[in-house]
């Protein structure tokens, strides 16, 4: 058997912890990694795999910035990083040179059939890795063939959806999971789709039945007006008898262009009937009206001027009696309150003179004094006033006189500036009638029209009514006439959406259909992706159980496992461990101890690798595996490191000299042709680790003895 | 043919395990063992194999056995490094008492002087159960010759299961298969 040998050896230079350039020779089937923390152990684990990656994913999640150098050595951060490397893969040998930063590693790859660059040499590499197309080369590296510290701790940590993605992942299942999301799209789809179609159909649906009530309001229409070209004919013969005065021509042929004529038509007619009826009515007048006398009016006028003089000379006369009249009635009224006084002092003398007086008579004119019937001008005064107002009123009834010859011939006049004015005012508006009809539409007697001929209205008023109902009727005849398209139209119409549901309600039914079984292939596809995985799960755990045991040999949960299932279509995992004996399970990152749970997930690492048979990459890199774990779990590791060497290269590291030198003792070569070789980080400076490389030496003699068992025994 | 004891039984077995795995046996008497003991050797591993009724039993074995053991070791020099392979196996057909067992188990497996001790209790005299107790001296089995392939036919005979037609099975894991989508399924 020859000793499985991937890699052969790798040259480091300015990648992360190596400064100057580092051959490490690891043409062996196992290669024992010692040395301290901090010594570049996980650099050289980190420079394998940036080789046959190009991104190191791990540290991706610590950078902040962009440009966060992580791969180039910080002491040398001039050049790129470096990685040379010489491997036999699936029977290919093969030499990988990578260089670059953290934005970019260009892979160059020169194998027996030439060189190639950039990305060609990454699809061949891939090619190289695969064991069949289509396989994520990166979930398989990290899944069964570079184990780095606390990742497969990682999957445990997971939420349960995330860790079932993860799990499946690292059962190389990752198609079937992008199958599911195929088949999960599909079904969205065609959701979409059902949903589209029904829509398209109840639209049709409610289209058709519009149609349909458009159709039947149609049909009545069309019985209503049964013989259309009859009644149109009817029309027209109307129309041309009215030609003389109004004149449709050409003659409308649809019901839009007829029901501009019958607007215009009655419009036209309202006007004119308008005109016609003041025409008349200053007709009307004229005949009424008597010619006035201007010069009876001006004689009138004048006689009723003197009347009104006279009046006013009456008046003031009148006025002047009846001032004299108030003065003699003052100077009475005194010589009265005179007379009264003097009567009581009246005596036999005189009291001025002292002359005898006739006391009796004196005291009777002193009485008609007091009664003023003694006052003669008194009673001028009076006949004077009485005189005035006579004369007064004569003037006054003279002034009525006039006043009444007048007032006719005044009224006779008004009349006739009234008439003239309306006269004026109708010859005017006619003058700038607007009398143009429309298009159509014309007027014969424009110019008596506008001379305010009469009968000419009156003839014009009546042409247009008759001319108004027959464009009323040709409206109603064309608008039965265009149901008649309209009908034929709108049948169509209603076939073609008759036709169209027909057509949605069966697509709408296939898609419904093909909807209903992208559903179930969807939830089909679900649980069938979990079984596929549970299946697998089952399969892989015998192994992950034998490799648990070996590493653990008597666990108080004897066996553990993840329960797969699918939650709200999702697949879900959830870590288990049992106590068989004791019916007892529960969560390992709740049960188990840190090392426990380690050696959990380096048994599942280990199986998966080792379950992938032909389909494993050849070569197993462990970074660092034992940690935290006691000297039992270790003593099986060591034993169990030595059957996986047997299949493939096996690269292990440690920190603990203990477990070195264990391993060095475990693993040194018990066959022929067997090697091992301990690669030992002794110091870091900053030109990079200090290495140094030696071969593990052979104790294939003391393999093939039977030293205790005696040879016959056999 | 005398009947044999159930210690003897489950050497009987170990020692045909261990032959089909490329081991040279012998059986020997040992002091404190009724049964006696079983040498086993392959390129990797010394093994003294010796068992008991329980795990008391093997506590008493366990002394006659461990230095029998180192002492075979000590006095063959040309083991070299191979005595660090030496391992005592030691078994027992009934069961532990977690009570008062679990604590003399981890005493007998935790000591690691000289040699190491493998403890199996409950042990039966088959094959299958000497495999798992002998399991760290063989070989990994062999893993499954298809790996992890075809996972695809698996997926079909699945989505039938969950009652996906089988023509319609068919059709879209192939079209899946050739072109990575169902866009025109």
């Amino acid at each position: 058997m020859s000793d499985p040998v991937a890699f052969k050896w790798v040259e480091i230079a300015g990648f992360r912890g190596f400064n100057q350039r580092q051959r490490i020779v690891l043409d062996a089937s196992a290669v024992i990694v010692i040395g301290p923390n901090g010594t570049g152990k996980t650099s050289f684990f980190d420079a394998l795999q940036w080789l046959l990656l190009g991104t190191l994913q791990r540290l991706e999640r610590w950078r902040v910035r962009k440009n966060d150098e992580h791969i180039v050595n910080l002491y040398r951060s001039s050049e790129p990083a470096v990685v040379e490397a010489e491997l036999v893969i699936r029977a290919h040998h093969v030499r990988l040179r990578r260089q670059g930063r953290y934005d970019e590693g260009i892979l160059e790859l020169h194998d027996e059939n030439g060189s190639l660059h950039g990305d060609k040499a990454e699809e061949r590499l891939a090619e190289m890795l695969r064991s069949r197309p289509g396989q994520d080369v990166r979930r398989l590296l990290m899944s069964s063939a570079l184990l780095q510290q606390d990742v497969v701790r990682e999957v445990l940590e997971d939420k349960p959806s995330e860790r079932y993605q993860h799990l499946a992942g690292l059962l190389g299942l990752d198609e079937l999971g992008q199958f599911e999301t195929e088949v999960k799209k599909r079904a969205d789809r065609l959701a979409n789709a059902g949903k589209e179609g029904r829509a398209s159909f109840e639209a049709a649906q409610t289209r058709a039945e519009g149609l349909r009530a458009r159709v039947s309001a149609l049909e009545n229409d069309m019985r209503l007006a049964a013989d259309v070209r009859a009644a149109r004919e009817e029309i027209v013969k109307r129309l041309t008898t009215v030609g003389s005065l109004v004149v449709l021509d050409p003659i409308p042929n649809t019901s839009a262009e007829a029901a501009l004529a019958q607007t215009a038509t009655q419009a036209s007619g309202e006007q004119l009937a308008e005109f016609a009826r003041r025409r008349r009515e200053l007709d009307d007048k004229r005949k009424d009206n008597r010619p006035h006398d201007e010069a009876a009016l001006a004689s009138q006028t004048a006689a009723l001027s003197i009347a009104e003089s006279a009046f006013a000379v009456a008046e003031q006369e009148a006025r002047d009696a009846e001032r004299a009249l108030a003065e003699a009635t003052e100077r009475s009224s005194q010589m009265a309150a005179l007379a009264a006084n003097a009567i009581q002092l009246l005596g036999e003398t005189c009291p001025v003179c002292g002359q005898d007086i006739d006391q009796h008579d004196v005291e009777r004119h002193l009485q008609e004094r007091i009664t003023n019937r003694g006052d003669a001008s008194l009673s001028a005064a009076m006949q004077g006033v009485e005189a005035a107002r006579s004369r007064t009123q004569l003037a006054s009834v003279e002034v009525q006189r006039c006043r009444d010859a007048l007032a006719p011939l005044l009224a006779a006049k008004r009349q006739a500036d009234e008439y003239a004015t309306a006269e004026r005012q109708l010859s005017g508006e006619l003058e700038t009638a607007d009398l143009s009809l429309g298009a159509s539409l014309r007027l014969v007697e424009v110019d008596a029209i506008r001379a305010g001929d009469l009968q000419r209205l009156e003839e014009t008023v009546a042409a247009l009514r008759v001319a108004w109902r027959a464009a009323a009727d040709l409206v109603a005849v064309l608008r039965s006439d265009s149901s008649d398209a309209r009908l034929a139209a709108e049948a169509a119409d209603l076939r073609r959406a008759e036709e169209a549901i027909i057509s949605f309600r069966a697509s709408a039914m296939a898609v419904s259909e093909q909807e209903e079984k992208a559903k179930l292939l969807h939830r089909a596809a679900t649980r069938a992706v979990a079984g596929v995985t549970s299946a697998r799960f089952r399969r892989l755990l015998p192994t992950v159980q034998d490799i648990y045991w070996r590493l653990d040999p008597h666990p108080s949960f004897t066996t553990f496992d993840f329960e797969l299932d699918v939650y709200r279509l999702r697949g879900i995992a959830t870590p288990i461990v049992r106590d068989v004996d004791g019916s007892v399970a529960g969560d390992p990152l709740l049960l188990f101890s840190s090392s426990q749970a380690n050696v959990v997930a380096l048994s599942y690492f280990l199986a998966l690798g080792w379950a992938a048979g032909a389909d494993a990459l050849p070569f197993v890199l462990l970074d660092d595996p034992l940690q935290s774990m006691d000297d039992v779990n270790a003593l099986g590791f060591a034993d169990l490191c030595r059957h996986v060497r047997r299949q493939r290269q096996l690269v292990v590291s440690t920190h603990e000299r203990r477990l070195g030198a264990l391993l060095q003792r475990k693993l040194a070569p018990r066959l022929d042709g067997e090697r091992t070789r301990l690669i030992e980080f002794k110091a870091w400076t900053r030109d990079g680790p200090v290495i140094q490389q030696s071969e593990v030496a052979p104790q294939v003699e003391e393999g093939a003895q039977r030293s205790v068992v005696t040879a016959n025994a056999a | 043919m005398p009947q044999l004891g159930h210690s003897q039984r489950l050497l009987a077995t170990a020692g045909s395990v261990l032959r089909q795995n490329t081991f040279t046996v012998q059986s020997e008497a040992l002091e404190g063992a009724e049964a006696g003991w079983l040498l086993a050797e392959s390129e990797l591993f010394i093994l003294a194999i010796a068992a008991a009724e329980n795990l008391a039993g093997l506590r008493e074995v366990e002394a006659f056995a461990a230095p029998e053991l180192l002492q075979r070791l000590k006095s063959t020099p040309s083991l070299g490094a191979k005595r660090w392979d030496a391992y005592l196996v030691l078994m027992a057909t009934l069961g532990a008492d977690e009570d008062t067992d679990a604590e003399h188990l981890i005493d007998i497996e935790y000591n690691t002087r000289g040699v190491r001790r493998l403890v199996a209790v409950a042990v039966e005299p088959t094959e299958d159960d000497l495999r798992r107790v002998l399991r760290p001296f063989l070989a990994l089995p062999a893993p499954d010759p298809g790996g992890l392939s075809d996972a695809f036919a698996e997926l079909r005979e699945q989505l039938v299961i969950n009652g996906v037609d089988e023509v319609e099975a068919n059709r879209a894991v192939v079209a899946f298969e050739q072109k990575g989508h169902l866009n025109d399924v």
